[in-house]
């Protein structure tokens, strides 16, 4: 597992706060950049040590799932504002949106479009714990569930991707057309 | 492939294998001093910042601004696509390379932003009818439908994915519009004035959109100024004159005109050289239709 640790025993807050930011700041990176468009990347981690940064003294030891934890909501919060512009610019323009949600960075392929067709946190279960190498309690923490449910989750989510990469092909179905509203209630 | 035949292991593996990064922490130092410019740089801005008195406005992050054009008349209609400007400092050192004069387009920076621009789906079978080239960035027009206008370049981009265009409205309705308006106002309401041509005088310009590219808010532009619009058949060339004095050519193209400059500067006046005389003409900060002012004698040429 990849597991960023703070070094030596700093000392002040400044000292500590930069201990965690050398420590975890490439892990950070590197799950904005899977998750966000690359011109998002720099305000996404930004924000999320700003965060820690004002909330230092709820940063637990382990810092980095309560770090990603942060991230993940700055993403979505972007997310939701990036839908909120395309809404008001559809309507300027009367265009047509499809597949908005899909992660931009998961490719074409049978694998890429499976994960996509899951649920988000059934995804986020999934991609924390291969990509960033998370523990499944470090994962748990990151999306705000118990590790008892997060097990659940993944073994479910788990049970999902394997299902749709044996749909015969001819039977899978377009990823555009896909609801977006029913894809985190699905069962 | 058989249920059977995935273990976890292998599923597990078979995500791993999607991962668009896949070396991304292993590649970069852990415990290292060695974060890169970026992660320096964002770590000593948050340092330097006292614990608690931290406003997050004061952070520097990239800017983020609304590419905004007020169109017609007096009419408050604008319309909004966001833009990052990534550059930072000021303004006027965030578009490097920018002129004041139109410069001939680099092989393929023409096509680079059609390219760009016919993202937008109201765009994708049109050609513009201006291409304003600064430097890196370029300008198009797009006369049809309601008019639209796009503005490229290498500081410039969408964060959310959305091509950097805006339209500036209907240029027949906005007109007509507001000088319906004005002639309520005097009193005239039985017999509104003619509406201003959409067409100039032979040696006059109007104005189709003016705006520009504000922090993200609205109000006034303060980041990139620009105006477009027509001019008469017999002008040849334009010059903007900003309220700092600076000088901005426009480009001309098939009876358009089209200027933009860094900063929030309006253009005061323009100098209009047609096949007969120079003239200047005054402008208001909004459209150039509420220019009843005639064009004022500025020498011949």
């Amino acid at each position: 597992m990849r597991k960023p640790q703070v070094r030596d025993q700093p000392v002040s807050d400044l000292e500590r706060f930069e201990a965690l930011f050398r420590a975890n700041y490439p892990a950070v990176v590197a799950y904005a950049r899977r998750r966000a468009p690359s011109e998002s990347v720099d305000d996404i981690v930004a924000e999320t040590f700003l965060v820690a940064w004002r909330r230092f003294e709820r940063v637990p030891p382990d810092a980095l799932p309560w770090l990603l934890a942060v991230a993940r909501n700055v993403v979505g919060t972007g997310r939701r504002g990036a839908v909120r512009r395309r809404a008001l610019h559809l309507r300027l323009r009367h265009a047509a949106v499809g597949g908005f949600e899909t992660p931009v960075l998961l490719g074409p392929g049978p694998v890429e479009q499976s994960l996509a067709a899951l649920s988000e946190k059934d995804r986020e279960a999934l991609t924390l714990t291969a990509w960033e190498g998370l523990t499944p309690s470090q994962a748990a923490e990151v999306l705000g569930e118990s590790s008892g449910a997060f097990r659940v989750r993944l073994h479910r989510a788990k049970q999902r991707l394997r299902s749709a990469l044996e749909q015969p092909e001819e039977q899978a179905q377009p990823l555009s057309s896909i609801p977006l509203a029913s894809k985190e209630s699905s069962p | 492939m058989s249920r059977s035949s995935v273990t976890d292991e292998q599923l597990f593996e078979l995500v791993r294998g999607v991962d668009p990064f896949p070396d991304e922490v292993e590649h970069l130092p852990v415990q290292s001093d060695v974060l890169g410019v970026d992660g320096e740089r964002l770590l000593q801005q948050i340092l330097s910042n006292r614990r608690g008195g931290l406003d997050v406005r004061h952070v520097p992050r990239k800017r983020r601004l609304a590419l905004g054009v007020a169109s017609g008349a007096g009419l408050a209609a604008v319309a909004a696509t966001i833009v990052a400007l990534t550059a930072g400092g000021a303004p006027s050192t965030a578009f490097a390379g920018w002129s004041a004069d139109p410069t001939a387009p680099s092989e393929g920076q023409v096509r680079a932003a059609e390219s760009e621009c016919r993202r937008d789906s109201a765009l994708t079978s049109l050609a513009p009818v201006l291409v304003d080239a600064r430097g890196p960035y370029t300008l198009l027009v797009y006369a049809e439908g309601a008019g639209s206008l796009c503005v490229t370049g290498p500081s410039l981009h969408s964060p959310t994915g959305q091509p950097p265009v805006v339209p500036f409205g209907s240029f027949l309705a906005a007109s007509t519009a507001a000088a319906e308006r004005a002639a309520s106002a005097r009193g005239e309401s039985a017999a509104p004035r003619q509406p201003p041509p959409i067409q100039p005088a032979a040696d006059a310009i109007t104005t189709a959109a003016v705006g520009g590219v504000d922090s993200g808010a609205g109000g006034v532009p303060s980041e990139l100024g620009l105006r477009v619009g027509r001019v008469g058949s017999g002008v040849t060339a334009v010059t903007l004159v900003l309220k700092d004095g600076r000088r901005v050519q426009a480009t001309i193209a098939n009876g358009w005109f089209a200027a933009w400059w860094p900063g929030g500067q309006a253009a005061r006046t323009a100098e209009i050289v047609s096949s007969n005389a120079t003239v200047t003409q005054q402008l208001v900060p909004s459209t150039g239709y509420e220019t009843a002012s005639k064009p004022e004698p500025g020498g011949s040429h």
